[in-house]
């Protein structure tokens, strides 16, 4: 049956003029570019979808609190309030650097540990390896919620409450995706090149630092990227651990907007839009190794 | 050329030496035990908000240095229960209406007794509902209210105007402002497509109003064991509640208000916009109306009347953890909230009752916005507050799902409260 269809749809063609004639290469272009027509107005539809929450907040921010929520919802603002970002960054500031401070640390030392125990996992041999891989891919099983109170009073004791420590070093001491990646990244990279190194007499730290980590910068960056991202947004460790206002981060500043009964929404939006700029930044950046990364640790096992 | 390596390279040697001075700095907080008090919170502390204010002025006044400690409002409880769980909480704390009878019935709130007699406060001195809320069966008095914000009808006056209706009271009155003559008004006040005439407030504090004033104890009973919500004449409360917007056609329907109420300033905001010409709100609202509301005027009215007329009063209330350590101190912030000039600083604002009866009487100051504020004095005269259980939340989550039944037609609020309200006092009972 598919024969001949297939031989009909020849003699068709053969008959409006064939394969390769001027008509049917024009049908073809004109198929082609309705296809991609097609594909630009859905990839345009999604892109507006995606990108709307976005343009709805940069509205917001710029508008007088009474236009906000207005029905039928208005992007623009009839006059621009830039007052609103003076206020928000009055506001803000003094938590962007404990956010960026954080986030520094994170990054830092979770990529120096995650990388040094991605690599152990990877490339050496010791006894019980895959069982201690095991148990560690099984802590993150465990919800945080359910450890928090005994955590909490494990800093009061050693007097880590109202500090930024609680916030970086227990999270730097145990990357368990970082960890995951970056083993996988290595396993990665053929043994012949560690193999050389050792014959020239490098030491194993040396193959680590100086042969293997810069083959994983992908990988390096989309742990970085994700560690970032993870410790500029979150809410709920500075929430419970950190007591004085002058050692918050961004979220709870953020979170302090909303009142019991109202909140501001547009000095809200311009410090959330102050607040996104650094990951934006980050990602622009970075987004060809972070995508190299994600794609590279995801192809094998 | 500046690439975007050079870049990278650049920012990487700067955030190098930043990280090298700060990774030895935990950044440790700036109050100790031992210079001053600790104060968590979830009101705005930002310089020149009231409370911030307050604080000042009584750190002027005794000398005791107050560490304030914001949490979002919206996170407060988590933090507040891991503290006050870990043993270590702050010396004074903000404390949700609800959580009082708990926290109290596990102890972790300090007795006042023995301030309030040291210093004579007298009990004819405050208004009765935030005076004695705090004070449990045993007799404690294990929080303090410094004020309180009443539900009230929030109306658009041009609104009224427009359509001739006679303007609500203007005291605590139920002359021609029983349930009926507010579905009339509401009635008469919505344009379709165009106005809503009424949006009732959708938390437990109309099930509490709109039941109490129909002759029943509201959500659960005086002693927290019964849930009277079934009861007929409650029942029959929140069934005229559902029938505003299902058979009146006066409130928009039960999915449109679900759909806006993951954004706090939803209604405020329809009412602002004019898109609704009454609502039911907490008095806590008047801020937002009185900064947003620029072409229209509004005023304050009671709640409607049936078999009487209450409304619920939530309250502002602080508490001293039996753990703190500076239990003497904190009491001395607590009491200067009610003292006149702290009480003074709290209602700058205008959008709460001080439980003062004397430092209440700001609100009745000449060209205050809205013009007939003094109503929210009345209002906290009438105030009840729900009938509270230690395990009301359970309670909460079992009979709450059924209000989405009744306000979307699909069942009778007699029957679907009913069919839960064995399960529900079993919650209450402590049973699950």
């Amino acid at each position: 049956m598919l024969e001949t269809v297939s031989a009909s749809r020849h003699a068709a063609g053969a008959g409006t003029g064939g394969r390769g004639s001027p008509a049917t290469t024009r049908n073809r272009r004109v198929r082609r570019a309705a296809r991609r027509l097609l594909l630009y107005a859905v990839l345009l539809a999604l892109g507006w979808a995606f990108v709307l929450p976005m343009v709805w907040m940069l509205g917001a921010s710029l508008k007088p609190e009474n236009e906000v929520m207005v029905v039928p919802p208005d992007l623009l603002p009839s006059v621009p309030q830039w007052a609103n970002y003076v206020a928000a960054a009055d506001a803000v500031l003094p938590f962007f650097w404990n956010s960026a401070k954080l986030a520094l640390l994170n990054v830092a030392f979770l990529l120096l540990f995650a990388s040094l125990a991605g690599f152990g996992f990877a490339r050496l041999e010791f006894r019980g390896k895959n069982v201690a891989f095991a148990a560690l891919l099984a802590t993150a099983m465990i919800p945080g919620i359910v450890y928090l109170i005994p955590q909490y009073i494990m800093y009061r004791q050693i007097g880590w409450i109202d500090t930024h420590y609680p916030l970086w070093v227990p999270k730097v001491l145990t990357p368990v995706f970082g960890t995951f990646l970056l083993r996988q990244a290595f396993r990665t990279i053929p043994r012949e090149l560690e193999e050389a190194a050792a014959i020239d007499g490098a030491s194993t730290f040396t193959v680590y630092w100086r042969i293997m980590l810069p083959q994983v910068k992908p990988a390096l960056a989309a742990v970085g990227v994700l560690t970032f991202l993870e410790s500029w947004n979150d809410l709920f460790g500075p929430l419970i651990f950190v007591n004085s206002q002058h050692l918050q981060t961004l979220p709870v500043a953020l979170a302090l907007f909303q009142g019991e009964y109202f909140t501001q929404t547009n000095l809200m939006m311009a410090a959330a839009t102050i607040s996104v700029v650094p990951p934006l930044v980050l990602f622009v950046l970075a987004q060809k190794y972070f995508v190299q990364g994600v794609t590279m640790t995801g192809l094998r096992g | 050329m500046f690439t975007r390596r050079s870049f990278l390279r650049t920012s990487a040697a700067v955030a190098a030496t930043g990280l090298a001075g700060a990774a030895g700095c935990g950044g440790g907080g700036s109050t100790s035990a031992d210079d001053g008090i600790t104060f968590l919170n979830w009101d705005p502390v930002e310089k020149g908000t009231p409370l911030a204010n307050a604080v000042r002025a009584f750190q002027k006044g005794s000398g005791v240095k107050v560490a304030i400690q914001p949490a979002p409002s919206s996170d407060y409880d988590t933090k507040l229960l891991t503290i006050m769980a870990s043993g270590s909480p702050p010396d004074a704390i903000r404390i949700n209406d609800d959580f009082v009878l708990g926290y109290s019935q596990q102890d972790q709130l300090l007795d006042l007794n023995p301030y309030i007699k040291r210093d004579g406060l007298k009990e004819s001195d405050y208004f009765e509902h935030p005076f004695t809320f705090p004070i449990q069966s045993d007799g404690r008095h294990t929080a303090w209210a410094s004020g309180t914000q009443p539900n009230m009808v929030f109306y658009n006056v041009d609104a009224f105007r427009e359509a001739g209706l006679p303007l609500p009271p203007t005291t605590w009155s139920d002359e021609n402002w029983q349930w009926e003559d507010f579905l009339a008004a509401a009635t008469k006040l919505t344009i379709p497509g165009k106005r809503w005439g009424v949006l009732v407030f959708d938390d437990t504090s109309s099930e509490t109003t709109f039941t109490v004033n129909n002759g029943t104890d509201g959500i659960y009973s005086k002693d927290g064991k019964r849930f009277t919500l079934a009861d007929p004449a409650s029942a029959e409360g929140i069934q005229w509640l559902a029938d505003l917007s299902l058979k009146h056609k006066v409130q928009p329907p039960w999915s449109t208000i679900q759909a806006g109420s993951g954004n706090p300033n939803y209604a405020l905001s329809l009412f602002a916009t004019g898109k609704v010409a009454m609502m039911t709100r907490n008095f806590g609202a008047a801020s937002y109306l009185r900064q947003n509301i620029k072409d229209f005027t509004w005023d304050l009215a009671p709640i409607p009347a049936r078999k009487s007329q209450q409304t619920i009063s939530t309250l502002i209330v602080w508490a001293i953890p039996a753990k703190a350590k500076h239990p003497d101190q904190a009491w001395k912030l607590l009491r200067s909230f009610t003292d006149p000039e702290g009480a003074q600083e709290l209602a700058e604002q205008q959008n709460l009752v001080p439980a003062s009866r004397q430092a209440a009487t700001l609100l009745e100051k000449a060209g205050a916005t809205p013009e007939h504020l003094p109503l929210v004095i009345a209002a906290t005269e009438h105030g009840v507050n729900e009938n509270f259980s230690p395990h009301i939340q359970q309670a909460r989550a079992i009979y709450r799902p059924q209000l989405d039944l009744i306000y979307t037609g699909q069942k009778s609020a007699a029957d679907a409260l009913g069919e839960v309200r064995d399960r529900v006092e079993q919650a209450l009972a402590g049973r699950r």
